[in-house]
């Protein structure tokens, strides 16, 4: 177990390197998270996400976690 | 007086000597004797045989050199044929003019008959060699006397057993030409491995049927002889001992004896206390599972929207690099999860039953 941990550990952080690399990279060259925001999830109808997350908290309060 | 008896196998080598050299020369040597009696008793004794003698000259050669004398003189003082009291004490004020020369009996100062005139080599032993009396004690060691003279250096000279460096053949029975002599050996390579020497032939491939133990990448438990139950063993691992076999016979069986009563109220308790220990534990389990599954879709969802609507790069890097951080912590917490349920979840239901184990059931040893 100590030994899967190590693994797991080191591949999480080899990965969050490589993904802090390139976020500030991104953001120095210009990148704006507004303009990612308007592009790519204005597809999306949060209201409908919303909504879908309140009926599965009233389908868990019926059971009566 | 004693008699001298000494060997003198070289007796014409003795220098030609004065008496007054001679007895300068005993006297210094006999300095060696501690008792002062007796020294002077010996230098009176010398004195007067010197007296005595018509010749000095054919005296000293038949006595013979000097220092051979001395010892011979200092082992009969040692030996205690002579003793201060057997030796006339003479006082300084006593001592008397030298006498006129009398005839004197030659059978005094001829050496013993039972004394052997080695004229060989110096025998062996006891026997005072002529070149010994070339060492003259002053306690100093001079170099001049040594036979053998260190310069530091091994001299090949020196030494009985020449190394010149190579084995000769004459050192020993074993001649080493320097070649390998096939005559010798049992064995002959001839430079070739021979396929009819080797019983087990390598034809490089490992054959399966060789193998016991097949290993098909699954741990299995049937596998292990030696099943790890949690519980040190007192009989794993022992080799059998002699000693202890003695008392085999006397050994009695343990058997495990549950009781009852304890049994179904320890699984009343831990019913009531393990399973909601075990659903708060599960619950939590599942809440960190949840997580790491919303944050391992996150991650993808923002990778592959990096790839989706963006015509910007560094928009894209944005993503990317966001969706990756997301990603690794996803990563973690599910790994987290899954430790969770192995260790403490599962990790509580068996220290439930190792416990009941512990308290309701007993080893009874039965004769």
């Amino acid at each position: 177990m100590k030994k899967a941990w190590k693994i797991v550990l080191i591949t999480a952080v080899c990965i969050l390197i490589v993904g802090e690399i390139a976020l500030g990279v991104g953001l120095l060259t210009g990148g704006n998270p507004d303009r990612i925001w308007n592009a790519a999830y204005q597809y999306y109808d949060f209201d409908t996400i919303f909504n879908l997350l309140g009926s599965v908290t009233d389908l868990i309060s019926s059971i009566g976690l | 007086m004693f008699k001298l008896e000494v060997y003198h196998p070289h007796a014409t080598e003795v220098t030609v000597i004065n008496r007054q050299s001679y007895m300068a020369e005993i006297s210094s040597l006999l300095s060696l004797i501690t008792d002062d009696n007796t020294r002077v008793a010996l230098i009176d004794q010398m004195e007067r045989m010197f007296d005595a003698a018509p010749d000095e000259e054919r005296l000293i050669q038949e006595i013979g050199n000097p220092t051979k004398v001395a010892v011979a003189l200092i082992r009969y003082a040692d030996s205690g044929k002579i003793t201060p009291a057997a030796a006339p004490v003479v006082a300084p004020e006593r001592v008397q003019p030298p006498k006129k020369a009398q005839p004197i009996d030659e059978t005094k100062f001829r050496p013993a008959e039972d004394v052997v005139l080695d004229t060989t080599a110096a025998a062996p032993g006891d026997s005072f060699a002529p070149e010994d009396a070339q060492y003259q004690d002053d306690g100093y060691y001079p170099e001049e006397d040594a036979q053998y003279q260190d310069d530091g250096y091994y001299s090949e000279e020196d030494g009985q057993y020449q190394d010149d460096g190579y084995y000769s053949e004459e050192d020993g029975p074993y001649q080493d030409d320097g070649y390998y002599s096939e005559e010798d050996a049992q064995y002959q390579d001839d430079g070739y491995y021979s396929e009819e020497d080797a019983q087990y032939q390598d034809d490089g491939y490992y054959p399966e049927e060789d193998a016991q133990y097949q290993d098909d990448g699954y741990y299995s438990e049937e596998d292990d002889q030696y099943q790890d139950d949690g519980y040190y063993s007192e009989d794993d691992g022992m080799e059998p001992n002699p000693f202890t076999e003695m008392f085999d016979d006397l050994e009695t069986e343990t058997v495990t004896k549950t009781n009852p009563f304890l049994a179904i109220l320890y699984t009343i308790g831990a019913i009531i206390v393990g399973v909601p220990v075990f659903a708060v534990l599960l619950v939590l389990n599942l809440c960190f599972f949840a997580i790491g599954v919303a944050a391992v879709a996150a991650g993808v969802g923002l990778i592959s929207t990096a790839f989706i609507g963006l015509s910007v790069v560094a928009d894209m890097l944005i993503l990317l690099g966001g969706g990756a951080s997301v990603f690794a912590v996803a990563l973690v917490l599910l790994w987290f999860s899954i430790w969770f349920f192995i260790q403490v979840t599962i990790g509580w239901i068996r220290a439930l039953v190792r416990l009941g184990k512990r308290w309701c059931c007993k080893e009874v040893e039965v004769a």
